[in-house]
């Protein structure tokens, strides 16, 4: 049965292996059976379909706005919730699709469906060059230049009232209309089309945003959102991630504006002003508890109830009233979703547990081993001043694979610099670390992650609201790469497997450090010897050559001690090399096979860890100075 | 442009400038006490504004006539205390709960809601397009209604000139006091070393809500200076206090003094954009109209602070930090 096209079949569903076409049939009735997503959808079309039969034309056509304006709020949702970016100009990029497509149907003549996609794509792109600026900013900030931006877009549009139309906007007459001469079809969308079209994108949105969201894209998001700094440490390009989702969201939500605009017939700047941003904010954050229906039930707080509440009074609805019921009720409601007890915001769902409990993975350390010969890790001649102090000075040392190597010295000689200078946090100002032989200066934190290192801190960190086998998952596989977003979106077989098999892994490290027991719980809940072991778990999750460690025994009492040296010595004898840093001795006695002493940011001692601990100037710089 | 009417832009320039200042010295104030960016700290400009109507005669489009100094003066005195209380009650109860529990998404949703909810109350209470506000300072009895013709064709409006030295009283007494006073002290003490701070009994939190108190202090005497010049309406807001956040980020978010400087600076370009136009330029076949700048006008200072959030946000403080 092989033909040319079995390497493209196995690329999407994997090799072919007994028992697939099982697993298949079962992961789909789970999913049919346990997704909500499904339910919605076919509830959305329900209430379409009831709109459709007994709502006049006016209901049709607000409906049909709605359904659009929910499209856009799960753009914003991707960027808000999922990505953590408070982003306060979302309601520009309904302009900017809006406005494109009116020049691109009435400047350019294109037809509807073209001039739609070319102004969704232009947001995207607008997205991502918003992305650029803003993806390493502290979170106040991006909301103050998101908010700005969404400025500028409205100001723009009043400093240029030939082009734009000013503040009574563009007619757009022509309704949407799509043409394929092939199959004869010819369908001109009116309001009750356009609900339809809307119904439809939106569910298909969801789906796909639910089933990124429960891959491995979503724990990439989950991590970025959680702890940057954290997601940055186990590899992850953070802004990168925040760029893409950015850009995601403007085009989803430039869509949106797009198809709004045609279908009311009008390009009204009054409804991407900065103030429908900030309500568009408050309806995705008011959402948060309810988790992926979150923009529905935030649409529905802040548009819908205000409607009612004021219909219910017989005000008009043009009422001045409703800016104070609509500014009242945001701020109930984001007060009460805030406030939420128990998940503030999402964890990355964890979608087949089930496997995981079972599932035998690699937890073997050293993936990369280097040539023979070549040191694991070797730094040269590294110097670093901060000011007028010279912090290390010409400190050259090298680790093997499969060597415990000790980093001993007193307080402020310089461990912690030489530890920063081989993870990437700083630069040195002379010298070089290599790794397997190749310098890795000038690569940024996810690069190193990349190259084999990885590391611990001294205050542990971790994930909040995620268990401790989701935080380790998380660093096993850094986001699906390449084109596999594809595979991980479309949950093929062969994205599956990989998924089981990083399950499987994460599990098998958690064990190898003596934390099974607590995997799928919180991590709220793990003492401190526990938290630090788990720290370990995580940054062995990314294959590194070379672990580093910053204190990690301390907080640990003696058993703890014992057991985690044995488990570092194992590592090592996989071929990973490990350097520690501790000021514990007799920790160190245990665990390194060769130690090297700082002192005043240069090399005192290297050597056997016994001999070193022994030197008679190594116990003055220890026990005599500092005392 | 000749020498007068330049001077005139400048002045009006300056004049315009002391309440993006004076904002962005509250904006900055506030930011270095809680690390909060407020964003309905526009719509108080908004609010002191029409607070300072409410006593005079609510309701009317256009002003009364002549007001007399003394309800003129309480008239002051009402919005300086509904700015403030209207400021202590955004941070004790939007602010505070979200930073006590390091949610900032909160305190930026919730800040903005504030501001939602002050301008559609006073949208509610002032429902007509735009109003005069009567002028505090008795500008009337200058010779000429204080204008003074300038030789090349400016206009000194002296009332510009009053107002900015007042907001420069203002502004450098404050400065002064934040440098000298022992409340001042305290505040930088406890904006560079909260915990060590706690241990000196000096409490933060108490003195970020100080921050805002004064905060919309300096909003509610620039407001009732400022909006005498020109017809105000609910839209305002929002704009000034980009204006503002532009000013105190220009002028390294933190610092009072820097705010102050950059707003000025902004004011100035502001006035100039409104003046001046590129002349009609032929260059071979491409032939240019005259531009006009004033439609760039407003565009200024949000251009500025996003190519500065966009280029140098690690110098404005604005960079993430990295672990370890």
């Amino acid at each position: 049965m092989a033909g040319p096209w079995q390497p493209l079949v196995d690329r999407i569903y994997g090799p072919r292996r007994p028992g697939a076409l099982a697993d298949a049939v079962g992961d789909a009735r789970r999913w049919a059976r346990g997704d909500r997503a499904l339910a919605l959808g076919g509830a959305a079309l329900v209430l379409a379909a009831a709109v459709l039969i007994v709502g006049d034309v006016r209901t049709v056509a607000r409906a049909g706005a709605g359904v659009y304006t929910i499209v856009a709020l799960y753009g914003l949702w991707l960027v808000v919730v999922q990505t953590g970016q408070p982003s306060l100009g979302h309601a520009a990029f309904l302009g900017i699709g809006a406005y494109a497509t009116a020049y691109l149907r009435l400047s350019l003549g294109l037809d509807g469906l073209t001039s739609l996609a070319i102004s969704a794509i232009a947001c995207g792109g607008v997205g991502w060059l918003l992305g650029r600026g803003t993806s390493r900013l502290k979170p106040a900030f991006v909301a103050l230049a998101t908010w700005a931006f969404g400025w500028l877009a409205i100001l723009l549009v009043t400093a240029f009232p030939a082009q734009s139309g000013g503040g009574g906007g563009i007619a757009l007459r022509a309704p949407l209309e799509v043409r394929l001469d092939a199959l004869g079809l010819d369908l001109r969308f009116n309001d009750a089309g356009h609900l339809v079209a809307g119904v439809a994108i939106l569910v298909a949105a969801m789906l796909l945003l639910r089933s990124a969201q429960r891959s491995a894209i979503g724990r990439g998001w989950a991590s970025v959102r959680q702890h940057p700094g954290m997601a940055a440490a186990i590899g992850y390009d953070v802004a990168a991630i925040r760029r893409r989702a950015l850009a995601w969201g403007g085009a989803v939500a430039g869509l949106a504006g797009s198809l709004a605009a045609q279908a009311s017939g009008v390009v009204d700047p009054a409804a991407y002003s900065p103030l429908v941003s900030l309500q568009l904010f408050a309806a995705v954050l008011i959402g948060v508890p309810a988790g992926f229906l979150g923009p529905v039930v935030g649409y529905t707080i802040t548009v819908l109830l205000p409607q009612l509440l004021i219909g219910a009074t017989g005000a008009p609805s043009d009422s001045r009233l409703q800016g104070i019921v609509v500014a009242v009720l945001t701020i109930v409601a984001l007060t009460v979703s805030l406030s939420w007890r128990r998940s503030p915001l999402p964890a990355a769902a964890n979608a087949e547990p089930e496997q995981a409990a079972t599932g035998t993975g690699d937890a073997r350390a050293a993936s990369r081993p280097p040539a023979a010969g070549v040191p694991a890790l070797e730094v040269r001649g590294v110097d670093r001043a901060f000011g007028g102090v010279q912090a290390l000075g010409d400190v050259s040392l090298s680790v093997a694979a499969g060597e415990v190597h000790a980093l001993i010295g007193p307080n402020g000689s310089g461990k912690s610099t030489l530890l920063r200078c081989i993870a990437g946090t700083i630069a040195p100002d002379r010298g070089e670390v290599l790794v397997g032989g190749r310098s890795i200066a000038g690569l940024d934190a996810p690069a190193r992650v990349a190259a084999g290192v990885a590391r611990t801190f001294q205050r542990p960190v971790a994930f909040g609201q995620t268990s401790p086998q989701e935080q380790v998952l998380a660093a096993v596989r850094r986001g699906p790469g390449g084109w596999g977003w594809l595979r991980a979106v479309a949950k093929t077989p062969s994205y599956r497997v990989s998924e089981r098999q990083d399950r499987g892994t994460a599990l098998a490290t958690l064990r190898r450090l003596d934390l099974a027991a607590g995997a799928g719980g919180d991590v709220a809940g793990l003492n401190s010897g526990e938290l630090r072991r788990l720290q370990v778990a995580i940054a062995l999750a990314s294959r590194p050559s070379v672990l580093l460690l910053d204190e990690p025994a301390a907080g640990m009492d003696v058993a703890e001690r014992a057991d985690f040296a044995r488990t570092l010595r194992s590592l090592a004898e996989e071929g990973l090399a490990v350097l520690v840093v501790d000021h514990d001795l007799g920790f160190v006695r245990e665990v390194a096979d060769r130690a090297t002493v700082l002192v005043g940011g240069a090399v005192l001692a290297t050597g056997k860890t016994s001999e070193v601990v022994r030197d008679s100037s190594v116990r003055r710089a220890y026990l005599g100075r500092e005392g | 442009m000749s020498a007068g009417l330049l001077l005139q832009v400048l002045v009006a320039g300056l004049a315009a400038g002391v309440l993006y200042g004076l904002l962005g010295a509250g904006y900055s104030l506030v930011y270095r006490m809680s690390g909060v960016l407020n964003f309905a700290h526009g719509e108080m400009v908004v609010l002191a504004m029409f607070a300072f109507l409410l006593p005079i005669g609510s309701g009317a489009a256009v002003a009364v006539t002549s007001p007399s100094p003394l309800l003129l003066l309480l008239a002051l005195l009402f919005a300086v205390v509904v700015t403030v209380a209207a400021s202590i009650a955004l941070f004790r109860f939007g602010i505070r709960p979200f930073t006590s529990r390091g949610s900032v998404v909160g305190w930026i949703a919730a800040s903005a809601a504030a501001g939602l909810l002050v301008r559609s109350v006073v949208g509610f209470l002032f429902p007509a397009e735009a109003y005069s506000v009567p002028d505090l300072l008795p500008t009337g009895i200058l010779p000429g209604q204080g204008l003074v013709s300038l030789p090349g064709g400016g206009v000194l409006n002296l009332r510009d000139v009053i107002v900015f030295a007042i907001a420069a009283v203002v502004a450098i007494g404050f400065d002064r006091w934040l440098a000298l006073s022992g409340t001042g002290r305290a505040m930088q003490a406890a904006a560079d070393a909260p915990d060590a701070a706690r241990l000196v009994g000096i409490s933060p939190e108490r003195l970020a809500l100080l921050a805002f108190a004064v905060g919309g202090l300096l909003v509610a005497v620039a407001a009732v200076l400022v909006a005498p010049s020109r017809p105000i309406s609910i839209g305002l807001g929002i704009l000034l206090g980009l204006k503002g956040v532009a000013a105190a980020v220009t002028g390294r978010l933190g610092s009072a003094r820097g705010a102050i400087i950059a707003g000025l600076g902004i004011g100035v370009v502001e006035s100039l954009l409104g003046n001046l136009s590129v002349p009609p330029l032929a260059l071979g076949a491409l032939q240019l109209p005259r531009l006009d700048l004033d439609p760039l006008r407003d565009l200024f200072a949000l251009a500025l602070l996003v190519v500065l959030l966009a280029l140098a946000p690690a110098r404005l403080g604005g960079a993430e930090e990295r672990l370890d």
